[in-house]
């Protein structure tokens, strides 16, 4: 288990299913268990290339 | 003599004496312990009247507890009708095991936060009923308020092109009961916002025209809304809605809408457009997260909700209380 | 995520809009199959952004209302057992059985809970340990919450708590996918991908699919700009005559999945036929609790009895989940049928198609 903040607020989530997580990582979250970890770099490369005009 | 509290204590004999004098007495006045029924003589010819109970769980959370609830409540509902609150009255049913300890918490907040709200409890009740029946406290206050002269709000003065204004920012306390309901348990939300808000209302009213005033409660922002939208629509600006980043933070986890999360310490004030620039300055004044965040139009009695996309949605109460008990 | 308000831009929404507008030049049919995007697209309006030659369907997305009522009824049948304290997640509370909800179970007494996770339903197992009382969870969901409740009932089988059990109703993309897609006259044209689901699945299971059925398929997360830009890949595909698997949610999804999920769900379940509202019957759809597990099967333990199972015959909402009918198609949408008082698990479940177009509609213009 570990403590993940949602913006401002914290709860214990179960992170057995993302064993590499470190803490500073975003993580999706579901039910009480992370699915997954979020990446930062693919997430700027997205927003990039949708930059408004 | 035992420290919670016993079946004796509501048996109305020497055992409920000494509870009235020893805890209850020395927290909401002596006073409320001497007639059957208090005399007022302050209330004025317009009366206002109203009753609230409270079953709120847990008993105590993060910023309040049932005794302060259960004040705050009574007192906005006389000052959303107009009134400058005048005296309440406060029942309470306790249940057998209570530590007499969390009872004198609660009436110690009472007590503050009638002193804070500038209202006297003047009279009252205490049953106790077996263990297993009755979740600690509940908690029934009425209250009586002095309508001044000239002053009539309420839904039957709403006109089109009125302007809907909130005194701050929302679902402070609905977030604030989740935080510490087991299993949803989570840390870092801010704390619930009951507090008396009739001086401000009291203000307001002095300051600019008001039509009507509603404390978004039970359902929160929606409830009010849908409730007060009888035969106009009521458009609401989604961007402009005040909410605390960490009572969004908790909906986005837990999958609520904000504006459906209970409010204990805020009101809603419609009012006419050319006083809405008035109105909004005075209830800056108190809390800089005051917003307007809609307004009246023709209709058929339906909330929307605008957002950035420019779509709109219907703003709905939820069915039933996706809370436990809230107040 | 800090940066939501970004895949929530409306600008950056608007230029992905024109760029899919200036790629289609014939209808196209878009079918997801995530409640949460069925949710996401009617909320943000993304149809009144696309071309009208776009048409988007949803799919059996909702994992509550893919959840055949005889699958309400057993769980309200365990949950009026006085030894048995009943979890679920919130959504399921509200959904027609034959004969009531949970809910209205709940008032006559039985002991139903709602919980956000199931490890509060295993918490409250250790608990009620050797008291003669069990927990049972309804476990519903696709492949996203399934890893979760197999680690609820690892654990459970770890601590030899004889005080929980999960009645397992969980369902799988893919097959459901194959079902849809069997039909000889296929109703969409491209697919988004759940997230989500594909966030611990990964995307290998959908290759063949793409590839036997000549579908694009496009991995789509579940935010405004998201959405678009999976909408944009899908119909450059069909434009250019392409069925690939393309994830454009890379930022959660990594093409082979989360393993750590994917072997909790191996060393727990195995796939079993499921009944799919709508669909019927789906060899491998589901998934059941491995026989190694059968101590924590609530399905096992307290097998169903009685009478066969019934819907009200004016929903459909077994034609809206395979995107054969709009919510607004049938006859009681909005009157006899609302979320207050549902005729169907669509309209009642907060992923429900039926529920999101009632609650997102918008305002008549005067």
């Amino acid at each position: 288990m570990g403590v993940v903040d949602f913006g401002g607020v914290t709860k214990e989530v179960c992170l057995a299913t993302v064993p590499d997580a470190v803490i500073g990582d975003w993580v999706v979250v579901h039910a009480g268990f992370a699915i997954s970890t979020v990446d930062e770099e693919a997430a700027r490369e997205v927003l990039s290339w949708v930059e408004a005009p | 003599m035992s420290d919670i509290v016993t079946l004796a204590h509501g048996g109305g004999g020497r055992a409920l004496r000494y509870l009235l004098e020893q805890h209850i007495g020395p927290a909401v006045g002596a006073d409320a312990l001497r007639h059957d029924a208090a005399v007022i003589h302050d209330a004025g010819s317009t009366v206002a009247f109203t009753t609230d109970s409270f079953v709120v769980h847990p008993l105590a959370f993060p910023g309040g507890d049932i005794g302060r609830l259960a004040v705050c409540g009574t007192v906005n509902d006389l000052a959303m009708a107009g009134a400058r609150p005048v005296a309440l009255s406060l029942a309470l049913v306790l249940e057998e095991g209570l530590p007499l300890a969390d009872l004198d918490r609660y009436l110690a907040s009472a007590a503050a936060a009638a002193a804070e709200a500038g209202v006297r409890i003047v009279t009252g009740d205490t049953k106790v009923v077996e263990r297993g029946r009755g979740h600690g406290v509940y908690a029934t206050t009425a209250g009586i308020g002095a309508v001044a002269e000239g002053v009539d709000i309420g839904p039957h003065r709403l006109a089109e092109g009125d302007v809907v204004l909130v005194s701050g920012d929302l679902g402070r306390h609905g977030a604030a009961i989740l935080s510490v309901r087991e299993g949803l348990g989570f840390s870092g939300a801010v704390p619930s916002d009951v507090a008396p808000v009739a001086a401000v209302a009291s203000e307001l009213l002095q300051v600019a025209d008001v039509h009507c005033l509603r404390d978004p409660t039970r359902g929160g922002l929606a409830s009010v809304l849908e409730e007060l939208a009888t035969g106009l629509d009521i458009l609401v600006d989604e961007g402009a809605v005040p909410v605390h980043p960490t009572v969004r933070a908790a909906t986005e986890l837990l999958g609520l809408d904000p504006l459906q999360l209970a409010c204990e310490g805020r009101f809603v004030a419609i009012v006419p457009a050319d006083a809405a620039h008035d109105a909004l300055a005075l209830l800056q004044q108190h809390d800089p997260a005051a917003a307007r965040v809609g307004h009246l139009e023709a209709g058929h009695g339906s909330v929307w909700l605008a957002d950035a996309f420019g779509g709109t949605r219907l703003l709905q109460r939820p069915w039933g209380d996706p809370l436990p008990r809230i107040c | 995520m800090k940066h939501v308000d970004a895949w929530r831009d409306p600008q950056r929404a608007q230029v992905l809009a024109d760029r899919i507008a200036a790629t289609v030049t014939r209808p196209w049919r878009i079918m997801e199959v995530c409640g949460g995007q069925t949710h996401a697209l009617v909320r943000f309006g993304i149809d009144r952004l696309l071309p009208e030659s776009l048409t988007l369907l949803h799919g059996p997305g909702c994992p509550v209302c893919v959840t055949p009522t005889a699958t309400l009824d057993h769980a309200i049948a365990i949950a009026e057992r006085p030894e048995v304290v009943l979890c679920t997640f919130g959504d399921m509370l509200r959904v027609p059985g034959s004969d009531g909800t949970l809910a209205d179970a709940k008032a006559r007494g039985a002991d139903v809970r709602v919980v956000y996770s199931p490890l509060d339903a295993l918490q409250l197992a250790r608990q009620l340990a050797g008291t003669g009382r069990i927990v049972v969870f309804l476990a519903v969901g696709f492949e996203t919450t399934a890893p979760g409740v197999a680690l609820a009932v690892e654990v459970a089988a770890a601590e030899q708590l004889d005080s929980f059990a999960a009645l397992c109703a969980h369902v799988r993309v893919p097959p459901a996918l194959e079902a849809l897609l069997a039909d000889p006259e296929p109703v969409m044209d491209g697919l988004l991908a759940a997230g989500h689901v594909c966030a611990v699945m990964g995307i290998s299971e959908y290759l063949p699919i793409a590839e036997r059925h000549q579908l694009p398929i496009v991995v789509t997360g579940f935010e405004p700009v998201d959405l678009l830009d999976g909408i944009l890949a899908v119909v450059t595909q069909l434009e250019a005559g392409r069925h690939e698997v393309d994830n454009r949610y890379a930022r959660v999804v990594r093409d082979e999945g989360t393993r750590a999920a994917r072997e909790a769900l191996q060393r727990v379940f195995q796939p079993a036929t499921r009944d799919w509202r709508g669909m019927g019957p789906i060899p491998d759809s589901g998934l059941v609790l491995r026989p190694a597990y059968a101590a924590y099967d609530a399905g096992r333990r307290f097998p169903l009895d009685g009478e066969p199972s019934h819907d009200d015959p004016a929903c459909i909402a077994g034609r809206v989940l395979v995107g054969r009918a709009k919510p607004m198609d049938c006859a009681a949408f909005g009157t006899r049928c609302t979320p207050d008082h549902p005729l169907g698990a669509t309209m009642v479940s907060s992923e429900g198609a039926c529920a999101a177009y009632f609650r997102y509609r918008s305002r008549p213009t005067p």
